[in-house]
Formats: C-alpha cells, structure tokens, sequence
C-alpha cells in the first residue's frame, strides 16, 4: 500500500505539497466568515466543468446558436439541467463575488502587504462580470441580444477608442455570425484563461499573506480540516441553492413534471421585431437605473466616467487606507456604493413593476418564447434557422401584419391585434368582457371588428344587428340592403332559426377550431338560406349565391358577396386581394383597398390563415416522439 | 501579528504536532473528503449524463427509398448514386436530403445495391473502369463487379456491404443501411 506512494513521493515530494496546502496557518482558528473565497473557487470550477459539457453541443453562428441551446434545453439529456447550473451558477457567484468583497474591506485585508491580492482580486471581479456579459449573449435569444446591443454601444462611446472597440467586439458594424465567434471565443477561450492566471496568482498571494486573524490570538490552528469543513459546507449550501434554482426552472419549463409556466431560453433574436422587455440581467439593473439620469450626450459620464472613477478608487483603496482614517474612509465608500448599487437595483425593479407597458412586453417575449419551443417541437428546424418558423406562423406573424395593414380600419375584438389576449382560442374566452383589451387605438374605425370572423357566433351577432360599429356601422353599408333585410326579417326569425343559418354560414368556413356541429343543423341552416324561415323571412338566397346542394340561384339582381365557402382561406385570401371583385363587394359598394400589390403572397396568406385562427398546436405530436426511437 | 510567526510556524510544524492534528481531525477530514467528492461529482456526472446524450439516439431506418429508375442504369457497369430521404441532423430536420451514396449495378433485370463506404475504414470506394472492379484509394481494397473481394490478402475484412434492393415497375428501391467497420461480419450501426 505504502510503496507506490513512496514510490510517487520519491519522485514528486507530493507529500510535502500537500502538507503545505492543507496546513496553512490559520492563527485564531476556523471561522465562516473565511468561506467566500473558497465558495467563488468552487462556484468557478463549476462553471468551467458545466462550460465544458456545454461547449460540446454549443454551435455559435446566427442560424445555430438558438437552435443549439434550444436542443440542449429541450432534448439532450441533463441539457436543461447541466444549462441551468451553468446559468444559476453565474448569477450566485456575482453575490458571493460582493459578499467576498464586503468581508476583505471590513476586515482591512485589501491595506499593506495585501495590496496586490487587492488588486488582482478586482482585476477578478471585472473577468466575472466579462464572463456575464458574453455569456448572456450565446443563446442568441431576444433577451441576450437586445441586452448586448446596449452593452456595446455603451463600449462605443468610449472617447477616442470606443468606436474602434465596438467595431472589433461585434465583429463589424452590425451583429451576426462574426459577433458570437467573437463573443464565444472570450467567454470560452481568453476570459476563462485570464480567469485562471489571476486566480493563481490572487490564491498564492492569500496563502503567502495568510488569512486577516484577529489581533493578540494565541490559539495554533490549521486549514485542514476545520476550517476546509466549513468552506465545503458553505459550498453544499450554494451548491443546494443552486440546484433548487435550476430544478424550480426546470419546474417552470415544463421540464420536470410537464407544467409550463416560463421560458429559460427566449425567442430567437430577430433584428427588425419590436421587443419592449430589453434589460440586463439583474446585476447590471443598476447601471442601468443610473444610465436614466444622464440623458443624452451626459451618457458617456454616466456609461464610462463614473464607472470607472468609482472603479479606480477601489483600486486606490490601499493606498487611502494609509491616510489618517483612510480605512474608515475605505469601508463607508464600500457601504454607500453597495448601498447605492441596492438602491438603483431596487428602483429599477419598482419602476419595472408599476409599469403595464413593460409587464405586458415581457408577457409577450413569454409567449412568444413558448410559441418558439412549440414551434421547433412540432416542426423541426429549417436550415434557415428558427427565426423562420417563426416568420412563417400565422400565430406570430399575424398580429404584426393585422396592426400594419388592416387596423387602420379594422379592430380584432376591440384592439389592433396585438394584444397577448389572441392566443386564448376559445371563442367565449374572446367574448369575455374582462377579457376586453386595454389596447385600442387612435386611428379611426371604418370597418368591422374581425376577432372570431367566421366563427357561428360572429355571424349570428351580425345577422342580428350588421349595422352595429362592430360591423357594417362605419361603412357606407350601414344601412344597405343588408341593414334593412335584418330589420325587417330578424323579428320573423326565432333564436333557433338564427343560429341554425348561422352555423350554416360558418360551416362553410371550415375552421379548424370549430365546434362540432351536427349535420342535421347544418342542413336545417341551408334550408333556411334557400328558402327563408318558417315565419315568412326573406331567405339569404335572394341576393346571396351560394355553391350549395338546392341552393337556387339568386333572384335579384343586387350585388351581394358571394358566400360559397365563406371565410374559408380562399375565400378572404380573394377578398384581401381585390375586395372590388364582384363576387365579394364590387366596384360600388367596397370601400377596402385592394391589397394586391401592398402584400405579398406569404403576408396575405398569413393574415388570412391568422384570422382563421389556423395555426400549428402545441397538443400535435413533438419532435422529441419522432426523433427518438 | 506577524507574518514573521506564522512563516517559523510553519516551518517548525513537527510531524509529532501534525499527527496530533489528524487524529484530532480524523472525522473532520473524512467528512471533507466525501463532501468535496460530491461536490465535484454533482456537476461531473450530470455533465457526463449530458455528454453521453448521443448513446440514447438511434440512426432512423427509413424502409425503401427510390434511387433511380432500371432504364437509366447500364449493363453490368457501376452507377454512383445519392440516396435522399428525411435526416434528422440534431435540431435541424429536413426532408429529402442527401444522406449517402451507393453502387447500383444492373444485371438484366436483376439490380445489386452496395454501399459505397469501404467495409475496411470508412473511406469512399471507387469504381475503377480499366480493372473492370471497386478500388478503395485509402488502403486499396479492391472488389469485384459482385462486391466479393478480389483476394483474401485485401485489406478489407469483408466484400462491399450490399444492401436490399426491389424493383417496381421502372424504380429502383433500396433499403439504406450503414455497417461497422473492420469487422469480418456485417454489423448494423442502429
């Protein structure tokens, strides 16, 4: 047993190293407050195990990164939760970073012969926060990337070198392939190698120093083993809150038990689409909070001047601290910049939190991360990337181009179709007055409202009253044919008969979200169109053509829209396109502008399809089933 | 306090004193020693987990795929051809992709299908056309019309991996399949 190590010993002196690691003096004995350095050590191997394994399924380039991280998040196994202690890790070790801090300056360790350790242990700090800042990048997700596009600009107005920098860190003058080559080369390469050096360095100058004792102690003791039980203790504790983070991550990604409530990774980034919940990761609230009070052209004194005062004083601290009450000066200077830092932090979260406008965007990066998941679950993803499933989802696209085109003078229950109540798809859900949108807009209606166009409802609220606003009331057609047919004959028609036509009507749409109806109803609906109620009322047919089994042909000679599989795709494609066709409002009677040329084809088929409510579902079957065997 | 102390400290440490300390830290120091285990094993073995993630994936066998059609194929002389069908490439799908290339050699109506990776190490076969047979670049193996090899002294451990062809109508169907390499037998990768 002993021989191989005498063996090893002989030809290493590893016996002699260890003792020399293990029983550094620690005059005064073991005490908690000396864990902090051992917790960042063991929160950074962390780290660089976790990095490594990430790096093996990580691909940085536009078209890959998010579809990446994505794979390891939702398919690889452990991705989700080796990603998680990755990420968590990073945030607990900003905490314990300040922590560490905090205890070196109350206990005077930064003053003579420790002004090196000082110095090398900022120098640490800053490659930490180095580390955040390019690693929130990699994902590529909404988030990450509007966070950084502020980063850098900040870097951009530099004096003098800024704009060089920035133009060398994105890796040209906008984002793209080049900048998460860049970006993934400092997080993984340079800032973990300098990382390394400097803690070498920090550690070995803490051991030659030794720990900052009390005063007077007589009592002899050592590192190992009291003082090693309470670093490895105090780790396990960050080691548990850690892991609790990533398992109640996991728990809000529907990762672990199936529930869903929240997205670790976001939306691929997309340069030309709005995204109002850009903030940086909370660390940085408080410059961010700070960056509000200088406007304008004060920003680089609140970006770059302060900040690197206020880091150029902490690098000063030992040499103040020689002064008369310089260490006093020292570690009231550190209790106002972490009291100010809290403070920023707390007034930017408060302002976040009274902000509805701000709520309601980061409501929206939430849907709309889920809708990417899904997306990318249902479908797989094209080479082009994930950003092109999106593009092409009528769920994602349609409320943007409903806003663009159409909600100049049309509404989507009330708003302009871009409030995050549109991915409720049940009908009742939408007719819900609570559910009534807060966002309307300005500009005036002169159409109807199409939120459940095509739907039996709908359709029945219009046969009963179409000269209300909601529909033909700001149109010239507020009291056409149509308006004086339903005066005249909706009193003649019993609640039965309505929906029963109604149905009728909407069963030509073939929604793929419709309720199921019986054929009987459907049939009674027809029968009603062709030849009018029981009491007498004026059947739809009369100015109505409809291709339809016994349908006769219309009588008069008024030009009504065609209804045959009305609100069908084909059917509001056509109308979309040239509503001036006779066989929906004709020359005199529309008011609409052809959107022939204003859309292109994938638009309108968009639009149409979104109207339609038909879209790709979350309860289809999963790529992880097919992918798998 | 001095560094002065400390530095004679640690230099007079006795092993006498030393031994005291262990013993008195014996429990202590196991405690350490499995704590700081665990602590390194939590992210280690999630990570292995992580990276082992390959094991558990299976290549997709995709039944018949059509590669070409009888009256385009020659008499008795090699054909290179793609293979297409669904590949499934981490998180990218795509339908009808290259995802190989194979030998068809016609014999009257009778069609022979054989992988075109060499059955010795993986590489690209060719067809050569003045030795009237397959010769590996990498090792030359070289193989017969049949796939056979041309000698038992062929660096190759087996003849060409044919693969299972049918004939419908004027297509060609082949059943795409990859086998391990080196191996006297042939061994499906799934």
């Amino acid at each position: 047993m002993n021989g191989w190590r005498n063996w090893l010993d002989a030809r290493t002196s590893y016996r002699e190293l260890c003792t020399r690691l293990l029983y550094e003096p620690l005059p005064g004995g073991q005490r908690w407050k000396y864990v902090w350095g051992s917790t960042l050590v063991f929160t950074f191997l962390i780290q660089v195990i976790t990095g490594f394994f990430l790096w093996t399924a990580y691909s940085p380039s536009t078209q890959t990164a998010w579809e990446s991280v994505y794979f390891i998040q939702h398919h690889m196994q452990m991705g989700w939760f080796v990603r998680g202690l990755h990420h968590y890790t990073a945030q607990i070790m900003i905490i314990l970073l300040a922590c560490h801090l905090i205890q070196v300056v109350i206990a005077g360790a930064y003053r003579t012969p420790r002004e090196l350790n000082w110095w090398f242990g900022l120098i640490l700090m800053k490659l930490t926060l180095g580390l955040s800042l390019t690693g929130y990048l990699l994902p590529w997700d909404e988030k990450g990337y509007w966070a950084t596009q502020t980063s850098t600009k900040i870097i951009g107005i530099t004096p003098i070198i800024g704009p060089f920098l920035q133009t060398l860190l994105v890796g040209g003058v906008s984002y793209g392939h080049q900048t998460l080559t860049r970006f993934f080369a400092l997080h993984a390469g340079l800032l973990p190698a300098l990382f390394i050096l400097t803690l070498v360095v920090h550690v070995a100058l803490f051991r030659k120093q030794g720990v900052t004792h009390p005063k007077n102690t007589q009592r002899k003791a050592y590192f190992w083993p009291s003082q090693a039980l309470l670093d490895l203790g105090a780790s396990l504790a960050v080691l548990s809150i850690i892991v609790f983070l990533v398992i109640w991550g996991g728990f809000e990604q529907g990762i672990v038990l199936g529930v869903e409530s929240g997205a670790n990774l976001q939306a691929p980034a997309a340069p030309d689409e709005p995204y109002s919940a850009a903030r940086p990761e909370w660390y940085f609230l408080f410059l961010f909070q700070f960056l509000k009070y200088f406007p304008g052209s004060l920003e680089v004194v609140g970006a770059i001047i302060i900040p690197s005062l206020v880091v150029g004083l902490l690098f000063l601290f030992p040499l103040i601290a020689r002064l008369p009450k310089g260490h006093a000066f020292c570690r009231w200077t550190t209790l106002v910049l972490m009291g100010s830092i809290v403070l920023l932090t707390g007034l930017s979260m408060w302002s976040d939190s009274i902000d509805p406008a701000y709520q309601k965007a980061v409501a929206d990066a939430e849907i709309k991360a889920k809708r990417s998941i899904e997306l990318a679950n249902h479908k797989g993803i094209p080479k082009e990337g994930a950003i092109a499933l999106l593009r092409s989802d009528p769920l994602s696209r349609g409320p943007y181009l409903f806003q663009t085109h159409c909600s100049v003078c049309h509404r989507w229950n009330g708003h302009d179709g871009t409030d995050s109540q549109i991915v409720d798809p049940s009908e009742t859900a939408l007719r819900d007055p609570k559910h009534l949108s807060t966002k309307l807009v300005s500009a005036n209606l002169k159409a109807s409202d199409l939120g459940g166009f095509g739907t039996q409802r709908w359709i029945s609220e219009f046969l009963k009253d179409p000269s209300n606003n909601k529909f033909f009331g700001h149109t010239k057609l507020h009291n056409s044919d149509m308006a004086n047919w339903s005066k005249q004959n909706i009193p003649l028609m019993s609640e039965e008969e309505i929906n029963d036509v109604s149905w009728f009507l909407s069963s030509q749409a073939q929604l793929p979200n419709k309720t199921p109806i019986s054929s009987e109803v459907v049939e009674r609906g027809a029968e009603i169109f062709s030849f009018g109620s029981w009491d007498g009322a004026q059947p739809c047919s009369d100015c109505h053509r409809l291709d339809y089994p016994n349908i006769p042909a219309t009588k008069n000679m008024v030009s009504a829209p065609d209804l045959t599989r009305y609100a069908s795709e084909e059917w509001l494609l056509g109308m979309i396109l040239d509503p001036t066709q006779t066989k929906y409002y004709g020359p005199t009677k529309n008011e609409m502008p052809k959107f022939l040329e204003r859309l292109t084809s994938k638009e309108a088929h968009l639009i149409a399809k979104w109207l339609r409510r038909d879209w790709v579902s979350a309860h289809q079957k999963n790529l992880s089933d097919t992918s798998l065997q | 306090m001095g560094t002065g102390d400390e530095d004679s400290l640690n230099k007079n440490l006795s092993h006498k004193m030393i031994n005291e300390i262990k013993r008195r830290g014996f429990l202590k120091g196991s405690i350490s020693i499995v704590l700081g285990a665990v602590l390194l094993l939590a992210p280690l073995i999630t990570g292995l987990l992580f990276f082992l993630d390959p094991l558990r994936r299976k290549t997709q066998t995709q039944g018949f795929l059509k590669v070409g059609s009888l009256d385009s194929l020659p008499l008795r002389i090699p054909r290179i051809t793609k293979v297409r069908g669904n590949k499934i490439n981490a998180w990218n799908k795509h339908a009808n992709e290259p995802i190989g290339a194979i030998y068809l050699v016609r014999y009257e109506e009778k069609v022979r299908a054989f992988q075109a990776i060499c059955p010795h190490a993986g590489c690209f076969v060719d067809y050569s056309h003045t030795q009237k047979g397959f010769l590996c670049p990498c090792h030359k193996s070289s193989f017969d019309l049949d796939g056979s090899r041309t000698s038992l002294s062929s660096p190759s451990p087996r003849g060409m991996d044919s693969l299972e062809v049918r004939v419908e109508g004027n297509d060609i169907l082949v059943r795409y399949e990859e086998f391990q390499q080196g191996n006297s037998e042939k061994i499906l990768i799934s």
